[in-house]
Formats: structure tokens, C-alpha cells, sequence
């Protein structure tokens, strides 16, 4: 074996991971060899110099904020809990209320309160008539029932519809011509 | 209980009391050299090191009821804190291992002398330049002084395979250190 070889065996026994046939084979490599002598001490400073990098350490104001930071972290989430629950429950009120309004009034307008009569005859004059002896009516064409409050002839109509905001009503008076 | 003396745990929803609080921060203020100086030594950087410890303080609050004080926590520590070290490095950019961290071998140079400050100074920064595995690897042995079946069962290893990245990552760092020396000559 060459020193390169022996380069993984040294390191192997600084670290000492050799079993006892190869440590004894390695010691007597590095009585003949005095760089593989010298990469043993080399592996052995570099061991002892890790091992002094233990004292070294942060500032002490790195140790006092980094407890800070998790102290407020874990006390941040409890007091957003404490947040949470109330919060949640005027939410979940919120809209327990709301969705019973919306059961209750549906999104259209309350329904208007209007006086339907029933059409007036239609004179029979108007309607047409089968061939017999009933009088002929003129056809009417089909109309929406239209809100008509009874009123007595000298009198206009009066058309009160009422809205969903009890402080409007909207009134329509209506003389017999229709204006 | 006023609801000042409570507080809401992150794992459940069951209140801790001060004095579970109080507990924790004689657990945080007994741990957080081991913790933070680990992280220090894996990542090689005190913002990152910061950033994983408080994330490993994190976990152990929210572990609490698995806290086993008689059997004690540094082992548990020493894993989380590897681990929560590899995931944030996962998100960094990685700093490209040099290609010389392997070079052949070749002989050391002569009558170096080399200053325990400057040995020290070189080696922080080729710790950097290791892989993950060899750097907590040696960290563990070297720098927080664990053995070989400690490291192993820090890192969920064989003491075989932690044994072989340490002496690899010792060469590795004694060759940047030759190299870092011959650059100044």
C-alpha cells in the first residue's frame, strides 16, 4: 500500500474505528513512513481543534432573544385562542340570525298587499258566442289580474300597496279610465 | 381560574397552567446552549441556528406530556435540533461544496505551523463546505463530545456509518485547512 492507501486506515484510526489486526498493521506502516506519521498528528489537532470549538457560544443577548421569541410565540397563540373562541361563537350567533331572517324573509320584497276582485262581467255585447241564442261577448284578451279595489262609480280607485319597510306605502289612485 | 392564569396549548386545546410555563422556562433556559450551539455549529450561521432552535423549542413545548426528565432530554434535543437543522438547509440555497473538499491525497506541507485561532477560524469555515451527514456527524463527536453509538442514535444511524463520516469529514477538513494554508503562502 501506498501512502494514499493508508490515508483512509489513519483517518480510520484517529477516529478509532480499527480492529485490532489493522491498527497493528498501521503502526507499523507509520514507523516507516513519516508523512502518514504526520497526516495521524495533522487528523489528531484537527480532532482536538473541533473539540475546542465547544466554548464557543453565542452572546448571551442571543440566548436571552431567542427565549423571548418562543415565549411570545407560545403565548401568542394562547391569547389568539382566547381571541378565537368568543370570536367565533358571535360569528357562528351571527349567523345562526342572519340565516333564520333569510328563512323567515326570503329575498323578495314582502308580498304587496292588494284587493283583487274578481273581473267585472264583460257585457255580452263584448265576448263572441257560439252559435246559439246566448249573446256574443267580445273576446277579452287575458290580462293579469289587476289590482282593483271595489269603489263606487263616482269615486277613483284607490291602490295601497304596502312594502317590507312598514313606513312606506305607496298608494295609486285610479280614476275609472284607468289614469 | 382567571383567564389570565391560563393559556391554551398549541397541541390541544387543554389549558396549561403558570406553572407548566414556568417549567418550560427552566427547560428552555437549561437546553438552549445545547440546541442553539449545535445549530450553530450544523449550519454555520447564527440567524439560521436561531431560526431552528426556536422551532426545536417549539416542538418540545408542544411535546410536553411526552417529557420523559428521568431518562433526559438531551438526546431528544440533540436528534430535533439535527433534523429542524437539514430542513432549514433544505430551504436555503445550498453553498456548493467545493470541489477541492476531495482532492486526491497529497502530502501534507512541511513544517506548517498553524495557530490554534487560525486551525479554528479555518475550520468553522470548512465546516460549512461538509456534507449534511458529515457535519453532524462531527459536530456530534468532536465539537459536543458524544460517542459514536450517542451520535449513531442522534442521527437514527450505525455507529459504523456515523464512525465513517466523521473520519471522513476530519480528512475532508484538514485537507481544506492545508489547502487555505497554501493559498496564503
Amino acid at each position: 500500500m501506498n501512502c494514499a492507501q493508508w490515508e483512509e486506515v489513519v483517518a480510520r484510526s484517529v477516529e478509532g474505528d480499527l480492529e485490532a489486526p489493522e491498527a497493528a498493521r498501521m503502526a507499523e506502516h507509520l514507523a516507516a513512513c513519516s508523512a502518514c506519521r504526520r497526516l495521524a498528528a495533522e487528523l489528531r489537532q484537527t480532532k482536538a481543534a473541533l473539540g475546542e470549538l465547544t466554548g464557543e457560544e453565542p452572546d448571551a443577548a442571543i440566548y436571552a432573544d431567542l427565549r423571548a421569541r418562543v415565549l411570545e410565540r407560545i403565548d401568542g397563540r394562547t391569547r389568539w385562542r382566547w381571541a378565537a373562541y368568543p370570536a367565533a361563537a358571535v360569528l357562528l350567533i351571527g349567523l345562526s340570525v342572519v340565516t333564520l331572517l333569510r328563512l323567515e324573509a326570503p329575498d323578495s320584497p314582502r308580498p304587496v298587499q292588494i284587493a283583487v276582485t274578481p273581473p267585472r262581467p264583460v257585457p255580452p255585447e263584448a265576448t263572441p258566442r257560439q252559435p246559439r241564442q246566448a249573446p256574443v261577448r267580445k273576446p277579452r284578451p287575458r290580462q293579469p289580474a289587476q289590482p282593483v279595489l271595489l269603489a263606487r262609480a263616482e269615486e277613483p280607485l284607490v291602490i295601497k300597496m304596502l312594502t317590507d319597510d312598514p313606513d312606506i306605502v305607496i298608494i295609486w289612485l285610479v280614476d275609472r279610465n284607468g289614469e | 381560574m382567571e383567564p389570565t392564569e391560563l393559556a391554551l396549548s398549541m397541541a390541544d386545546s387543554r389549558p396549561i397552567h403558570q406553572e407548566d410555563r414556568s417549567r418550560f422556562e427552566e427547560l428552555l433556559v437549561r437546553h438552549q446552549r445545547l440546541v442553539l450551539s449545535t445549530a450553530w455549529r450544523v449550519l454555520g450561521n447564527l440567524d439560521d441556528a436561531r431560526d431552528a432552535a426556536q422551532e426545536v423549542f417549539l416542538k418540545l413545548h408542544k411535546h410536553r406530556d411526552q417529557w420523559d426528565e428521568s431518562r433526559g432530554l438531551a438526546a431528544w434535543l440533540y436528534r430535533v435540533t439535527v433534523n429542524a437543522c437539514y430542513d432549514l438547509r433544505r430551504r436555503r440555497v445550498e453553498l456548493p461544496l467545493a470541489d477541492s473538499m476531495d482532492v486526491p491525497y497529497d502530502a501534507p506541507p512541511a513544517d506548517e505551523l498553524i495557530d490554534l485561532e487560525t486551525r479554528k477560524r479555518l475550520l468553522r469555515e470548512g465546516l460549512k463546505r461538509l456534507t449534511e451527514k458529515e457535519r453532524a456527524a462531527v459536530v456530534l463527536r468532536d465539537i459536543e463530545g458524544l460517542s459514536a453509538r450517542e451520535a449513531a442514535e442522534i442521527l437514527g444511524s450505525s455507529e459504523v456509518t456515523v464512525r465513517a463520516q466523521a473520519w471522513k469529514a476530519r480528512l475532508k477538513l484538514k485537507k481544506f485547512c492545508d489547502r487555505a494554508l497554501r493559498s496564503r503562502l
